[in-house]
């Protein structure tokens, strides 16, 4: 059949010429789109800025405080009050600087919180897409084990455990409180799976023989990316709540680690929550800024998802 | 040897329920149903919506799990080994009704077209690029449609992308799934074109599933009639359009709009006749779970779902 | 229906066995065993080991886990070792506590949440509904722990209007005095709970409301001449109540796992304290009852707001 077709009038210079032209009336890709809307809206420009710029802040200044030696009891300076020059923010009752802590807690609460969403949403897409495309009998199976993770007394749960352990760090910690944490994006991505497994499409690729996993991450998956990034920053400041809320009930980050949570638990004695205010109230503060901008930035890239769902081209 | 021989073919739903939701009957969308495909031909399977002639066409694709039944392609069970269906499945392919949803909408038409080569043909990327150009040509579309995306296109030049996509691996058999009723009229006649000229030059089958009678007899030259998950009439397309048997296929011909406005009336009053008759004798016709009667050769090439005592009468008026 | 309930209810049943054993299991790795460090130090090894055997700690775990379950069904969870309580006594005094705070704390969600989503989805697009989704988004944003301190902080502390700890002062003396002075004690964890805890109901009646304006029968309603506000009473409020009411089964999930942080925040004897003391203390018989407790009315929830749903939505019901 190649004989019945003139290929040849097309020459290297026209399919490069092509190439490129293709390449400049790209279709923009979720993130691109993402980030025209950011530009355009001052305020959520505003919150990205802070979150990166903290981030950065936070992970750099951190790498010049020597841990141990902050964590040190130092009865000289107890209680020290703040905005003096060797305790910005004031020391706690066992003399330690409340602003090294703040920022070597902030590097550790930050880390675990991204470590977290990237490990829960990756388990929760890989169960929600299999489980949503493949049907039947394994769904079932997977929807019953969720159903079970649902009902476990989860905070409890993840005490219980983290007591049980002999020894943890970080890590293990992250990957413990991972195993509870996938649910609600599982659930949101097998139902968004369901929908487009059904289009014809799908059937198509079936057809001209593509396999299972291709379909769902290479087929699939393109077409519920912007989904995947909203969930993905959303449960990003669900989760800064996560490890510091444990921290703060005393179950979260060893001793000696500080945390966010751990700062906060100073307001657990009467005495510093109302005389000695600079030992809880920043840390308190800090999470409440950063959840509100995560949060934000969240919901303004979920506008932008919207908007492409009414123009049709999701 | 026919290209493809379908036997038998079933595809039962079950429907569950009881407390214990067990399997406690079954939906026969499709109910054994027989035919063959020539090479180079083109197969119409008509039919009203929910006949069960798109479950036929998936099921021979492998889209839907066959209940029971067997498909020879070339004279081979499919079923038989498994790189006997990879040469199937290759060279089987299908077109999809709706244009917009069977191409991935975040993909450019190059990697759309070029998904079944990458899965059955190994090209290096100049050879795939090439071979799409190639594919786009023969449906009248430029090189520039390259990297575009779906939306960019209109609904007849899809289905054109649609077509390329079939014919990318060379294959035999396709199945159009109502390829044009998603189509303005206008557009139907050039995607059909299209697809008799793809016909004429590289020989391919189709298995035309549609429920426009007037868009099956310009492509087909054999004809079944489904209703209610089996068959009620097969034969060629004289036979089917000159001497319709079944009632039902009689009620389907006389549904065809006529657009001779001379004849209204006489138009109008036989079809009120054929729906009478549809309605008086409609039992004689099935059985009494309401489905179509085993069908009956009636000549070599035509064959009626008819009732016993009508096929006597038929055979000794074509005596006398 | 019926069929659908029962099924439901079956389903159920695996899943709380599989709970009771994933909860036994946990409880028995703890470290420690819940003598040493108990109240009395002059108890010597022998004297541990003997009470450790008397309470069968040496049995296997499944033997352990055998008479648990027999017990369980006899009524009997065992006695906190901590406390020398029986554990089902002392949780039905403490969840008393928590009860309350519970249910004060729903009530007061739905008080709040149903006027304000209703609200919010009639002004759609106007400044009343930026106001409401500004509140919905800053209360589903912020982690409830850190809510809490810093409501306690100024509420309790700064302002001195509500008191920082305890469930009942006391001073109180009579049946009003006693419940004034309980009510005193969860208004600020109630109100706090509710305020931050309206965001799904707000969304859900909000949506419902925008989506019934839009649709068909409400537009041939009011071409009638029926009146809006009559329709609002009428068609929208009332096919959203059911949903609405379905949320309370599974916002128990919420208002439990809530309760432990509620609990440790305002010193608030119920349940959730009385966890966080068991686990410092190992008192493992406590720990089993309660996340036992915990999930099964986590799953008594779930089951509750499915069977209303099921109702009120056929749908669900076929499936």
């Amino acid at each position: 059949m190649d004989s019945k077709l003139d290929t040849s009038k097309i020459s290297e210079e026209d399919l490069a010429r092509l190439t490129k032209e293709a390449e400049q009336e790209k279709t923009p890709s979720a993130l691109k789109v993402m980030w025209k809307e950011f530009r355009a809206d001052k305020p959520a420009l505003v919150a990205l800025v802070i979150i990166l710029a903290f981030f950065i802040f936070v992970f750099v200044a951190s790498l010049f405080i020597n841990v141990p030696h902050a964590m040190e009891t130092n009865i000289m300076s107890y209680y020290a009050q703040p905005f003096t020059s060797d305790f910005w923010l004031g020391a706690d009752s066992a003399g330690r600087s409340i602003a090294k802590q703040l920022i070597v807690g902030s590097r550790n609460s930050i880390g675990i919180a991204i470590g977290l969403t990237v490990i829960s949403s990756t388990f929760g897409i890989a169960w929600g897409m299999i489980s949503g495309y493949f049907g039947g009998m394994a769904d079932l199976v997977m929807q019953r084990v969720y159903d079970f993770m649902m009902i476990i007394p989860m905070l409890m749960t993840i005490i219980v455990i983290v007591t049980v352990i002999p020894q943890y760090n970080a890590i293990t910690l992250t990957l413990i409180l991972s195993c509870f944490y996938w649910m609600g994006t599982s659930r949101l991505i097998r139902s968004r799976t369901l929908a487009e497994t059904h289009k014809d499409y799908v059937s198509a690729s079936r057809a001209f023989g593509t396999s299972n996993l291709k379909i769902i991450f290479r087929e699939i998956m393109p077409n519920i990316s912007s989904l995947i990034i909203v969930d993905t920053t959303l449960s990003f400041a669900e989760n800064m709540g996560v490890e510091t809320g444990l921290s703060y009930l005393g179950f979260g980050l060893p001793m000696g680690t500080p945390s966010l949570g751990t700062l906060i638990a100073n307001a657990n004695d009467p005495e510093n929550i109302t005389n000695y205010w600079w030992t809880w109230l920043p840390a308190a503060l800090e999470i409440i800024i950063l959840c509100l901008s995560i949060s934000y930035v969240g919901q303004v890239a979920r506008r932008t998802l919207n908007a492409a769902q009414r123009r049709g081209d999701d | 040897m026919s290209l493809i021989e379908v036997k038998d073919l079933k595809v039962h739903y079950p429907v569950r329920g009881g407390f214990w939701n067990r399997i406690i009957d079954n939906v026969k969308a499709v109910d054994g149903v027989s035919f063959s495909i020539e090479a180079g031909s083109t197969f119409g399977l008509v039919g009203e919506s929910g006949s069960g002639k798109t479950t036929t066409g998936k099921s021979i694709l492998g889209l839907e799990k066959m209940t029971a039944g067997t498909i020879l392609y070339e004279g081979q069970d499919i079923k038989a080994s498994g790189t006997a269906r990879t040469e199937y499945n290759r060279n089987v392919q299908m077109i999809f009704q709706d244009s917009l949803s069977s191409l991935n909408p975040r993909k450019r038409i190059e990697s759309i077209i070029a998904e079944p080569l990458r899965n059955f043909e190994h090209l290096d990327k100049e050879q795939e690029k090439l071979r799409v150009i190639q594919l786009l040509d023969i449906v009248g579309l430029g090189a520039d449609a390259l990297y575009k995306y779906p939306y960019q296109f209109s609904g007849g030049q899809r289905q054109r992308i649609g077509v390329a996509r079939a014919v990318a691996t060379n294959p035999k058999l396709i199945i159009a799934d109502e390829p044009v009723s998603a189509l303005d009229l206008s557009v139907q006649a050039q995607v059909l074109n299209f697809m008799k000229k793809v016909q004429r030059e590289l020989g391919v089958s189709y298995l035309f599933i549609s429920h426009d009678l007037g868009v099956v007899r310009h492509m087909c030259t054999n004809i079944a009639i489904m209703h209610r998950g089996r068959l009620v009439e097969i034969g060629t397309r004289d036979d089917i359009y000159n001497h319709p048997l079944h009632i039902y296929t009689k009620r389907l011909l006389a549904a065809i709009p006529e657009t001779n406005v001379d004849g209204r009336a006489e138009h109008r009053k036989q079809r009120l006749a054929i729906e009478k008759e549809y309605e008086e004798e409609q039992a004689k016709y099935y059985d009494k779970d309401g489905f179509a009667l085993p069908l009956q050769a009636v000549s070599a090439t035509h064959a009626v779902a008819l009732p016993d005592d009508l096929l006597h009468e038929l055979k000794a008026k074509g005596k006398a | 229906m019926w069929k659908t309930i029962l099924r439901r209810v079956l389903i159920m049943i695996p899943e709380l066995i599989v709970l009771s054993v994933l909860v036994f299991i946990l409880a028995k790795m703890m470290p420690g065993d819940p003598f040493t460090g108990s109240i009395n130090p002059r108890m010597g090894q022998a004297q541990i080991h003997h009470l450790m055997r008397l309470n069968g700690l040496y049995d296997p775990w499944y033997q352990q886990y055998w008479n648990w379950v027999v017990h369980l069904f006899h009524g009997d969870l065992g006695t906190s070792y901590e406390y020398h309580e029986p554990v089902t006594a002392l949780i039905a005094q403490r969840g008393a506590n928590t009860l309350y705070l519970a249910v004060f704390t729903m009530v007061l969600t739905y008080v709040i949440g149903l006027p304000l989503g209703i609200y919010a989805g009639k002004h759609e697009g106007k400044l009343q509904d930026t106001l409401v989704q500004i509140y919905t988004f800053v209360t589903m944003s912020i982690p409830f722990f850190v809510v809490l301190v810093v409501g306690i902080w100024v509420f309790g502390y700064a302002l001195n209007w509500f008191p920082t700890a305890g469930s009942v002062s006391a001073q109180a003396t009579g049946l009003g005095g006693t419940l004034i002075s309980r009510l005193g004690h969860i208004l600020l964890p109630g109100l706090l709970g509710a305020l931050f805890g309206t965001v799904n109901i707000v969304q859900y009646l909000r949506s419902e409301v925008i989506d019934a304006k839009g649709s068909e029968y409400v537009k041939t309603v009011r071409a009638k001449g029926v009146p809006m506000q009559a329709i609002y009473r009428h068609h929208i409020f009332r096919n959203s109540l059911l949903p609405i009411a379905a949320f309370a089964g599974y916002s128990i999930t919420g208002l439990l796992g809530g309760s432990i942080f509620t609990e440790m925040v305002f010193s608030y004897p119920g349940m959730g304290l009385l966890f966080l003391n068991a686990i410092n203390y190992r008192d493992y018989t406590v720990i089993t009852a309660l996340v036992l407790l915990y999930g099964f009315l986590n799953l008594m929830g779930t089951l509750l707001s499915d069977i209303v749903l099921s109702i009120v939505d056929p749908r669900i019901r076929i499936s």
